[in-house]
């Protein structure tokens, strides 16, 4: 073996691992020999000086803060473990709570109840308002009976729901109203569509245009439907010529 | 046995076995509290950083002493989240001291500054071993501090003693090509 071979393999040499021709050569090779207790030398003092520099002990006051640092960590684990019920059950009882409101404060009915939030539809509609309760030919000559709203009737609502009637009767806003023995077709009607965007366009006899609303269910109490009043008085009938009034409660009628 | 007796017994053991566990940590800590500070003093190499990440560490293998399966293997848990935690400080601070210095308001010195070394080859050697990939450097700082015996090294570290053989043979020649 030659000097620039064993070179490449002299750390193998130093670390101890030396093949049978390095072995050889370096018996004869005075300047490899040299070079190898060298590399020998380097490897010795890596090794002292790491563990020199690892021989360090930690002060004095390294254990003590261990134990306070434990200590701490079993208090905070016995607070834990002994209060772990509050904020579980404070987290209950606010689910209870929100749960609780969300029913109590369910949306009520909405009827198309002016408000002066809503100008836009003010001023036009004041003139229509006259609308007499809906009558069909078959009722003619029948006497006006007690506007009730189209919309089906929430009963635990009725007491609100005349009050708004009052305080709106003056208002601009359009109403409409059936005779009360139409109400229950409307609402069967209102209930047979429930789930579905209906619509109705219903046409009064001193009405000018047709008045778009659409029934809409409330989910989960199906005995209150709100009427969403879309179109406005004063705006552009529709193109589509509006089935009849008539024609609707019949179909809720045979469908039912 | 009526209810609050029960309750009560209940209590006592658990209190017992509280001690009891306290007992053996306290042998552990005593045991093991200096190997989990060098080791992160061989990461950090910085007395009082070392100390409080010893420290940490220390809590949290008594937070988790009690789930422990084989309490035999304390140890080398310890050194596990000992070393884990030290380089993690060692990244925190190497971003600290990065944003300070691209922060234009000069601070004093940072925690990432070593120990000054008592001579030029042993900063040289450190530098080398911060170089050396984690798995040669574990086995490096490891060896430091066991006296060179890898068969206890590869105990701790949970591998055959034939990787940390090879893996120190492997780091030793990266040391000293850094060091000739």
């Amino acid at each position: 073996m030659s000097c620039q071979r064993l070179e490449k393999s002299l750390w193998d040499a130093a670390a101890g691992v030396s093949s049978p021709g390095a072995a050889a050569h370096l018996s004869t090779c005075g300047s490899c020999r040299a070079a190898l207790a060298a590399e020998r030398a380097l490897l010795d003092r890596i090794d002292s000086e790491l563990q020199e520099s690892l021989d360090i002990q930690p002060s004095m006051a390294f254990l003590p803060a261990v134990r306070r640092r434990v200590a701490e960590v079993r208090a905070e684990r016995d607070t834990t473990r002994r209060w772990w019920p509050v904020p579980a059950l404070a987290t209950l009882a606010g689910i209870l709570a929100v749960g609780h409101l969300m029913i109590h404060t369910a949306p009520t009915p909405t009827l198309p109840v002016p408000s002066t939030a809503r100008p836009a539809e003010g001023p036009a509609v004041r003139a229509a308002v006259p609308f007499e309760p809906m009558t069909t030919r078959a009722r003619e000559g029948a006497p006006a009976s007690i506007p009730q709203e189209v919309a089906a009737r929430d009963t635990r609502q009725d007491v609100a729901h005349d009050n708004r009637l009052e305080t709106t009767e003056t208002q601009s806003m359009p109403r409409v109203f059936v005779p009360p023995e139409d109400a229950e077709a409307v609402r069967r009607l209102a209930l047979r569509l429930r789930g579905h965007a209906a619509r109705a366009a219903v046409m009064g006899p001193d009405v000018e245009g047709p008045f778009d609303f659409t029934l809409k269910p409330i989910e989960e109490r199906p005995e209150v439907v709100t009427v969403d009043h879309r179109v406005p008085w004063g705006t552009e009938p529709s193109l589509e010529e509006p089935p009849s009034f008539d024609r609707i409660l019949e179909n809720a009628g045979r469908e039912t | 046995m009526s209810q609050s007796l029960e309750a009560a017994v209940e209590s006592l053991v658990s209190r017992a076995d509280e001690a009891d566990l306290d007992v053996e940590f306290e042998e552990r800590l005593k045991d093991s509290g200096a190997i989990a500070f060098r080791v992160a003093y061989g990461v950090l190499r910085h007395r009082e950083d070392a100390e409080d990440v010893a420290q940490e560490a220390l809590a949290r293998a008594y937070q988790g002493f009690r789930q422990m399966r084989d309490r035999g293997r304390f140890r080398s848990w310890l050194v596990r989240i000992c070393w884990r935690l030290a380089l993690d400080h060692q990244r925190a601070a190497t971003r600290r001291v990065r944003r300070e210095q691209e922060s234009p308001v000069t601070s004093g010195p940072s925690d990432l500054e070593p120990a000054p070394c008592d001579n030029e080859f042993r900063a040289r050697l450190w530098e080398a071993v911060a170089a050396l990939p984690e798995k040669l450097r574990l086995v490096v700082v490891l060896a430091g501090i066991q006296g060179h015996d890898l068969k206890e090294v590869g105990e701790l570290l949970g591998v055959p003693h034939g990787t940390v053989r090879s893996r120190m043979h492997a780091a030793r020649k990266r040391l000293a090509e850094a060091l000739r």
